[in-house]
């Protein structure tokens, strides 16, 4: 009767399944589902490696740029260091404003420094440092010192130039001038 | 009865493994193994020669 029992077509066919789904299961578990997992965790590994190789192509090539830039302007570069230094120099500034008095014959009755902000405003590509000359002389001299001053290297700007006739100078016709001189630093 | 049971734990354990491999596979696929290294940026310059030309002409 058992015999008969265990051999029926029902249960053999429920013991396939259950043998199978078990067995299946286990195989799934420890040999397919590592296989699989470390396949396409590869195949990911491999695409995120392919996208860093591209950003440090992208990279190498800016430098190559860039170097190929500095190769290029490499004598001339440091005269934009003398034009926009990365300090105010004013000693230098000073200097150059004598150099340029003594060559035209203008001469300074007064230099002073206007207000200059020490803040580092974060939107400004560039500080300036503003000088306040009084002086006199006449008008070919006064055109002669603009124009070494605008000859040097050091960039400078005359924001605002007033030329008045000096009332208390002698009859040679001395001209009163006052200005207002920017010179740019980073 | 009980064969039927035993049928349908093994069939649950079954699909239950399957969809484990499926969530392990998919985790697998989408997570980002290298991340992208943060490097400084690296502006593109452009000089006018013409300004270094002027430059070269003004006295130091």
């Amino acid at each position: 009767m058992i015999k008969k029992d265990i051999f029926s077509k029902k249960v053999q066919d429920y013991t396939f399944s259950v043998l199978f789904f078990l067995i299946f299961s286990f195989s799934i578990f420890f040999i397919i589902k590592p296989t699989l997992t470390t396949l396409f965790s590869l195949k990911k590994q491999a695409k995120d490696l392919e996208e860093v190789d591209q950003f440090y192509d992208q990279k190498i090539v800016m430098i190559a740029q860039v170097q190929q830039f500095l190769e290029n302007h490499r004598e001339k570069l440091p005269l934009l260091k003398e034009a926009i230094p990365d300090k105010p120099n004013l000693a230098k500034v000073i200097d150059d404003l004598n150099k340029v008095s003594s060559e035209s014959g203008f001469l300074f009755k007064k230099i002073d420094m206007g207000e200059t902000s020490l803040k580092e405003a974060k939107e400004k590509k560039y500080n300036q440092l503003v000088l306040n000359i009084e002086g006199e002389a006449d008008f070919s001299k006064i055109f002669n010192f603009l124009e070494e001053l605008l000859k040097q290297r050091r960039l400078k700007m005359v924001e605002k130039l007033i030329i008045t006739q000096n009332k208390e100078s002698s009859p040679s016709g001395l001209l009163k001038v006052e200005m207002e001189i920017n010179a740019s630093y980073l | 009865m009980i064969k039927k049971e035993f049928f349908l734990i093994s069939l649950t354990i079954f699909v239950s493994v399957i969809v484990w491999m499926i969530a392990d596979i998919y985790h697998a696929f989408y997570e980002r193994k290298i991340a992208i290294p943060k490097l400084p940026s690296i502006k593109t310059y452009h000089l006018d020669d013409k300004i270094l030309n002027i430059l070269v002409e003004k006295q130091p």
